[in-house]
């Protein structure tokens, strides 16, 4: 695996699942990226990904013991990145639109935060992620950045 | 019916079927506005779905890349951080702003007004019991 700036991070699993921890940053999650797949034990984030609700697992007596979702496509889904525009707390005087390619930015603390991409769904997140304070992803070695 | 402006029409389905309308330019459509179909009134075209332009993000962003294909650029920003959205288009081709500042509540509904804008459509046919507030 290797780290790579937010703004070199193409469209893909590994950066939705640092999408997915930044939003739920309270809660402990195990993402199996391969299946797009989050483990938790947190009642609160499937009440809140009610759409990406696969099941749960329980013990042999019968308690939930974790519950398992769907990792959401935010970078490549509008409406899974509008999520974030519109209800996850960093809807800051958003502002997106595209000349050559897209562009976001939020305002946080009073200071801008932006980013570019080819596709609105990416430039929405990676601005997502620099407002979490978020600079780099871990993707496999064989990524290519562009 | 009554006929209102853009501006004040609401999101749902009659302003979903102007945008339909829009892209079918110069086709007579025939509506179900009950099950949210439509067909061309040769049947060329038939049952076609109606899409949530004005509620959903993903088909109002259809629009988005639809005016863009075009060389109309949307801006779409809540600049002030009031949840009212605004959006500016520019055409590309003369660098010329074609409409500015149109606002609403939603980013879906003010990226659907604004495309009716830039297709040059003004005014909403509504049934009359609408509320416009």
């Amino acid at each position: 695996m290797k780290r790579i700036p937010i703004d070199e991070c193409p469209a893909g699993p590994e950066i939705d699942a640092a999408v997915a921890k930044a939003r739920y940053s309270e809660i402990e999650l195990v993402i199996d990226l391969e299946h797009g797949l989050i483990a938790t034990s947190e009642t609160r984030l499937c009440e809140s990904l009610e759409s990406g609700w696969i099941g749960w697992k329980s013990t042999l007596n019968g308690e939930v013991e974790s519950f398992c979702l769907k990792l959401l496509k935010y970078s490549t889904d509008i409406t899974e990145a509008w999520e974030l525009v519109d209800g996850a707390g960093i809807q800051h005087a958003p502002s997106i639109y595209r000349i050559a390619r897209w562009y976001c930015n939020f305002m946080v603390d009073g200071e801008q935060i932006e980013s570019w991409a080819t596709t609105a769904p990416l430039a929405i997140i990676r601005a997502f992620l620099k407002a979490k304070g978020i600079e780099f992803v871990e993707v496999p070695d064989e990524t290519n950045t562009g | 019916m009554k006929q209102i402006p853009i501006d004040e029409c609401p999101a749902g389905t009659y302003l979903d079927v102007a945008v339909a309308k829009a892209q079918y330019h110069g086709e007579h459509l025939v509506i179900d506005f009950k099950h949210r179909l439509f067909s061309t009134s040769d049947r060329a075209i038939s049952c076609i779905k109606l899409s949530r332009y004005s509620t959903d993000i993903a088909p109002a962003w259809e629009l988005v890349e639809e005016l863009h294909d075009q060389s109309i650029f949307m801006c779409l920003s809540d600049e002030n951080d009031l949840y009212e959205w605004y959006c500016g288009l520019t055409n590309a081709i003369d660098d010329r702003t074609i409409s500015f500042e149109i606002g609403a509540d939603t980013a879906p509904l003010a990226i659907t007004r604004a495309y009716l804008k830039a297709k040059g459509v003004e005014f909403v046919e509504v049934a009359d019991e609408t509320n416009t507030d």
